[in-house]
């Protein structure tokens, strides 16, 4: 399924829909929640049903779709013997033209008198309202009642939205009693349909070919606009809806890494990729305020980043917004379930939302219940995406919702139960990486040097040899410096390891092991190490001697040398010595890693 | 089979909307006289029309599309339009 939507999203074509809809109905269905849905429309709308079925299947619906006699809308509904009365359907939708309900106000608005306006207004919603009832009294069927659009030409021109009494004006009122009677009775919703034309724009929304040609109004713009609105409500109706999004945050909140960046480095402002940042908070809050919870799952060290959310000048969302905070180095599947244990929700309420394609492959892995949205490449579209992801909506807002947050801070608790995930292996092939070793060069000089110089946060003793020294080093046949590159099938992330080590007789030293923040937790760190002791075992060392200076940054690395066989020797100050045994230790290339050539 | 330029992305949208494979919209093509029968409905038409102007990002007038009812038509007509 994630795999359709992504290809969709990508193309989002008329054409793409129906591709979807063909994989989604191959092999008699795809096991979704079977949702009936009958269209009671006035105008033709077969044209429509792979784009509605498609959106439905985004929010976990497999739809059957019936369409009723073509504009029997008030007949379909009030007689008991109809097709849609006796079809028994979960849900009905009504979808007419200003044209077909209510024609003066369509066809003759401006012959008509202001009062002749009122009573057609009246009336039309009066008979609608009479209709559903009965509708209602006669089934369990659920009814959503789309509104009517505004017109793309206003029939006054330039002064449509300044005099009283306009044909724009009738129809906002139209749809505000509409919204306001249809909503009263039970069982029927009612759908903002101008809203839905607006966003791709009126004059997109028609296509009139279709219309003069086949009684088919809908754009092929519009349809999967409408589709996803319409999906959006079966999801409120029937679906699960999400309670708590829980955000990462170095490249998700701000732009950059705490880690490696500082406060003063990361982006997040009032001008370019900060005031990108910035709005995508506002977003966040602006749901926050609606009484979704937020809560964060962030690789980071917990003081750098709790730093950012409490002291930035320009961070919105400050530590009393978040519900529960995991802000450390484990796995992330595990802090999900971690989450939703402390705040006492389902783990298949919470939206995870990450820029790491290797976090997102993981959670959904790990977590399938969690939802796990694909993000654009791009930050700038983040707010949009967020927006219309429609699994917070609901069909009510309660004042306990505009308060929730506030709730759920209050009663955090904290009992850390570890969840396991098993998959971790089977997320690791899944990633199919390759590492590629090769002793660092003149090309690679610079970028050798500069993560030297810049990596804070996995470096085993942070030692900032200048380039005099790297150059020596690199000149001396005692020496390995090795530059690992690392590529996925997400891309290539290039050169982000480096290790310099000194051989001398029985004994090679570890001076530096290095990597970028962005491949930590892939493990990739021990194919490096197994490049090393194969190295170090080739020219008859016994024993591999590391140091691990501790900085107030580098937490990430604190486990890696008992985890990979060294036992320690020595402390001095706060630094440790560690040693491995270089004929017994087993230290393999990982299998799951494909070794690359230069 | 024809092997006219545009022939691959047609028969892509004709066998989307039909539910039929690649091979077999080709093969009914090949049969197909210009001003004969179609082999889809009325419904379907539409939407084989709507696929082609999202494939090939043109726009058929009003009464272009009411016509383009068999392959041969459509072939000739995007050879016009399509570059």
């Amino acid at each position: 399924m994630h795999e359709i939507f992504t290809e969709l999203d990508q193309d989002g074509s008329i054409n793409a829909y129906q591709w979807a809809a063909n994989r989604l109905s191959e092999g008699g269905g795809w096991g979704g929640r079977p949702l009936s849905i009958a269209l009671l429309s006035s105008f033709v709308v077969n044209p429509y049903l792979p784009t509605l079925t498609v959106e439905a299947a985004r929010f976990g619906f497999e739809a059957r779709c019936w369409v009723a006699p073509f504009d029997n809308v008030i007949q379909e509904l009030i007689d008991p013997s109809s097709a849609t009365v006796r079809g028994g359907y979960d849900v009905a939708l009504i979808m007419r033209t200003l044209h077909a309900a209510c024609p003066p106000l369509a066809t003759r608005f401006l012959d008509l008198a202001s009062h002749e306006v009122d009573r057609l207004i009246a009336e039309h919603v009066a008979e609608l309202v009479m209709a559903l009832r009965r509708f209602r009294e006669l089934t369990a069927t659920v009814v959503i009642v789309h509104g009517f659009a505004l017109p793309a030409h206003p029939l006054l021109g330039i002064l449509e939205g300044s005099v009283e009494g306009s044909q724009t004006e009738a129809i906002r009122r139209l749809n505000a009693a509409l919204s306001r009677d249809v909503r009263a009775i039970p069982g029927v919703q009612y759908l903002d349909y101008d809203r839905v034309c607006a966003r791709v724009g009126h004059a997109n929304s028609q296509d009139d070919k279709w219309w003069y040609m086949a009684r088919a109004p809908l754009s092929a713009r519009l349809m999967p606009e409408l589709a996803r609105e319409q999906a959006i409500f079966f999801h409120a109706l029937w679906g699960r809806v999400r309670k708590c999004l829980v955000l990462d945050l170095d490249n998700t909140l701000w732009g950059g890494v705490i880690g490696e960046d500082g406060m003063a480095g990361i982006a997040l402002g009032h001008t370019g990729l900060g005031l990108v940042f910035r709005e995508f908070q506002e977003t966040v809050l602006a749901l926050h305020r609606r009484g979704v919870l937020l809560a964060i799952a962030s690789k980071n060290n917990f003081d750098d980043a709790f730093a950012v959310l409490r002291d930035h000048p320009e961070m919105l969302l400050r530590p009393d917004r978040f519900a529960a905070m995991r802000i450390d180095w484990r796995p992330k599947p595990e802090n999900m379930v971690e989450i939703a244990r402390e705040l006492n929700i389902g783990v298949d309420s919470l939206v995870f939302w990450d820029d790491s394609p290797q976090e997102r492959l993981w959670m959904r892995a790990a977590c399938p219940e969690v939802l796990t949205p694909e993000l654009p490449t791009d930050p700038m579209l983040y707010s949009e995406r967020l927006r219309r992801l429609g699994v917070f909506d609901k069909l009510s807002l309660t004042s306990e919702d505009l308060n929730r947050g506030e709730m759920y801070r209050d009663q955090a608790r904290r009992d850390h139960l570890r969840g396991s995930v098993d998959s971790l292996e089977a997320f690791y092939h899944g990633l199919a990486m390759r590492v590629t070793i090769q002793p660092a060069e003149e090309m690679t000089f610079a970028r050798v040097l500069d993560l030297i110089h810049k990596t804070n946060q996995f470096n085993l003793t942070t030692r900032r040899h200048d380039a005099q020294t790297l150059r020596g080093l690199l000149a001396d046949p005692a020496c390995g410096v090795f530059a690992m590159r690392v590529a996925d099938k997400f891309g290539d992330n290039g050169l982000v390891g480096v290790a310099i080590v000194r051989h001398a007789g029985e004994l090679v030293e570890l001076d530096t092991l290095l990597m970028s923040c962005r491949v930590i937790g892939r493990t990739v760190e021990r194919a490096l190490l197994a490049h090393l002791v194969a190295w170090s075992r080739q020219r008859g060392a016994t024993r591999m001697e590391a140091d691990f200076i501790p900085t107030a940054k580098n937490q990430p690395v604190a486990r890696f040398l008992p985890e990979h066989g060294f036992t320690e020797m020595s402390r001095n100050g706060s630094s440790s010595r560690w040693a491995c045994d270089l004929t017994t230790v087993s230290l393999t290339w990982p299998d799951y890693i494909e070794r690359g050539m230069a | 089979m024809s092997h006219a330029p545009h022939d691959a992305r047609m028969f892509k949208v004709l066998s989307g909307v039909l539910g039929k494979s690649v091979e077999e919209v080709a093969r009914l093509a090949e049969r197909q006289e210009p001003h004969g029968e179609s082999f889809w409905d009325s419904l379907q038409h539409i939407n084989i029309i709507l696929g082609l102007e999202a494939e090939f990002g043109i726009r058929f007038e009003l009464l272009e599309a009411v016509d383009l009812k068999t392959v041969p038509l459509i072939r000739a007509k995007l050879a016009v339009l399509v570059r």
